[in-house]
């Protein structure tokens, strides 16, 4: 994955994810379907990514996932980005469900 | 605000513009929401008035268990003082409990709806002593909301702030939300204000507008598929016997427009500002374009206002509707709620509650 697919792809905030490498549980900044931000933490090897790695969340669940794949993308202030492959058809519609916006509706011109 | 209307509002329980104080005989009866004997009883109504005001009200019901047989009322400003409380009663107050009870007037006028997880939270966050059973929330709800608007936090916890700030990479991204959450870092909210381009001096005040406009969101996404009903209704066409007068049936027909502009103008208002606000939010989001959120900001706090005020109007007519239904079609009963709602939206008194002023 690319700088340029990950800006395309829609970005989800989940308050409680979690991304576990190399036993170090990092903080989620943003995740969309096929890249992950994290809080940049110090020792961590982010350029080798070795796994296993997963997605963790104590409050959700089914947001528990297995990372096959994790490799390096980019750094920011504080930041890493990284790309990766869950093997789970339907990954991002539960970061969908589950991002801090789901409960946001537009409201309709009800007046029509 | 007539008879009729304070009946349907205080019997619908309406959280957002009804704030009832009487102590509970069951619950509250040794610990009245009010210490002060006189505000023992008091009732606080939220309501919208003309283009987009948003009016506090102290009700004192003349008989506390009997609310609707009238009362005398006052308009409560945030800045309320003894004086004008002494004014009202036409007596001098001492002691200690009036003190606190003008402190919880404060808080109850300032903040711009009566939803109880609002409420709760600005008594919490002012510091003032209050028995949280008056506010109508279980201790679950008001934690599982916390947990959704702090999660909303998170990417204005997660922008890099300038380098001597305790941002994120020196601290845990949940300890930074925590403290936007509960803005009582001077420290770290003044790096925060800098880097966002809110002015000094109002930057809890700034953040806490946008989370509140934040948990308006929530309020009003509940209502669509009530206030759908409500503009069908009002859309409608209809046989209007209206008591068989033509001048009756005329005047409904007004009180229609008149409440149905209203609620429109109060929806759409509604709908912009969360448009501009879920824009902004998600540009920061997607793009981690902070410029469309720094302009958002500096309107936040009174966006939150305004819509307090919109959920005022909306909530009025959804009550008025609701009563409205339960009555027979064109009667001289529904004939007048739609017609004093429509007064009390444009801002006309209605004499039907003695005292200084309509309540």
């Amino acid at each position: 994955m690319h700088g340029r697919e990950r800006r395309i792809d829609k970005r989800y905030v989940v308050g409680s994810l979690m991304l576990e490498t190399s036993g170090v549980l990092c903080e989620t900044r943003d995740v969309s379907r096929r890249a992950v931000a994290i809080v940049q933490r110090p020792g961590l090897d982010y350029l080798r990514c070795p796994g296993p790695a997963w997605f963790r969340s104590e409050r959700h669940s089914g947001l528990n996932e297995q990372i096959t794949r994790l490799h390096f993308m980019a750094q920011g202030a504080g930041f890493v980005v990284l790309g990766y492959e869950v093997d789970a058809a339907d990954w991002e519609a539960r970061l969908a469900a589950h991002d801090v916006r789901s409960d946001m509706v537009t409201l309709e011109d009800v007046f029509g | 605000m007539a008879n009729a209307q304070l009946k349907i509002l205080l019997s619908s329980g309406s959280s957002p513009i009804v704030f009832d104080a009487r102590p509970n005989a069951e619950e509250t009866a040794e610990t009245p929401f009010f210490k002060h004997g006189l505000l023992k009883n008091a009732i606080l109504l939220k309501t919208g008035v003309g283009e987009a005001g948003l009016q506090t009200k102290l009700f004192l019901p003349f008989d506390s268990n009997r609310a609707t047989r009238g009362g005398v009322s006052m308009i409560c400003q945030p800045s309320i003082s003894q004086e004008h409380l002494e004014a009202f009663f036409g007596t001098q107050l001492v002691g200690e409990a009036i003190k606190h009870d003008i402190r919880k007037l404060e808080i109850l006028a300032k903040t711009p709806s009566f939803s109880p997880f609002l409420l709760r939270d600005a008594f919490e966050r002012s510091g003032v002593e209050a028995d949280v059973r008056y506010f109508q929330v279980s201790d679950s709800e008001i934690a599982e909301l916390k947990q959704i608007l702090k999660g909303k936090l998170k990417p204005l916890a997660a922008m890099p702030l300038p380098s001597d700030a305790s941002g994120v990479g020196n601290e845990k991204l949940d300890v930074l939300v925590n403290k936007l959450w509960e803005l009582n870092d001077p420290g770290f909210l003044a790096s925060f204000a800098h880097a966002l381009k809110i002015p000094n001096g109002e930057t809890t005040e700034v953040l806490y507008g946008w989370i509140g406009v934040s948990y308006f969101n929530r309020e009003f996404s509940k209502r669509q598929v009530a206030l759908r009903a409500l503009a069908e209704w009002l859309l409608a066409k209809r046989p209007v016997s209206g008591g068989g007068r033509e001048d009756n049936a005329a005047q409904y027909e007004l009180d229609l427009r008149i409440v149905r502009d209203r609620v429109r103008a109060a929806w759409s208002a509604a709908g912009e500002i969360f448009g501009r606000f879920n824009t902004s939010y998600d540009r920061l989001i997607q793009d981690s374009d902070v410029a469309m959120f720094v302009e958002y900001l500096k309107g936040a706090r009174k966006d939150f206002l305004s819509l307090g005020a919109h959920l005022a109007f909306i909530e009025q007519s959804l009550c008025t509707f609701n009563a409205i239904l339960i009555e027979r079609p064109g009667s001289q009963l529904s004939l007048d709620l739609l017609h004093d709602l429509s007064l009390s939206m444009r801002g006309v008194a209605i004499d039907g509650i003695s005292g200084q002023a309509a309540a």
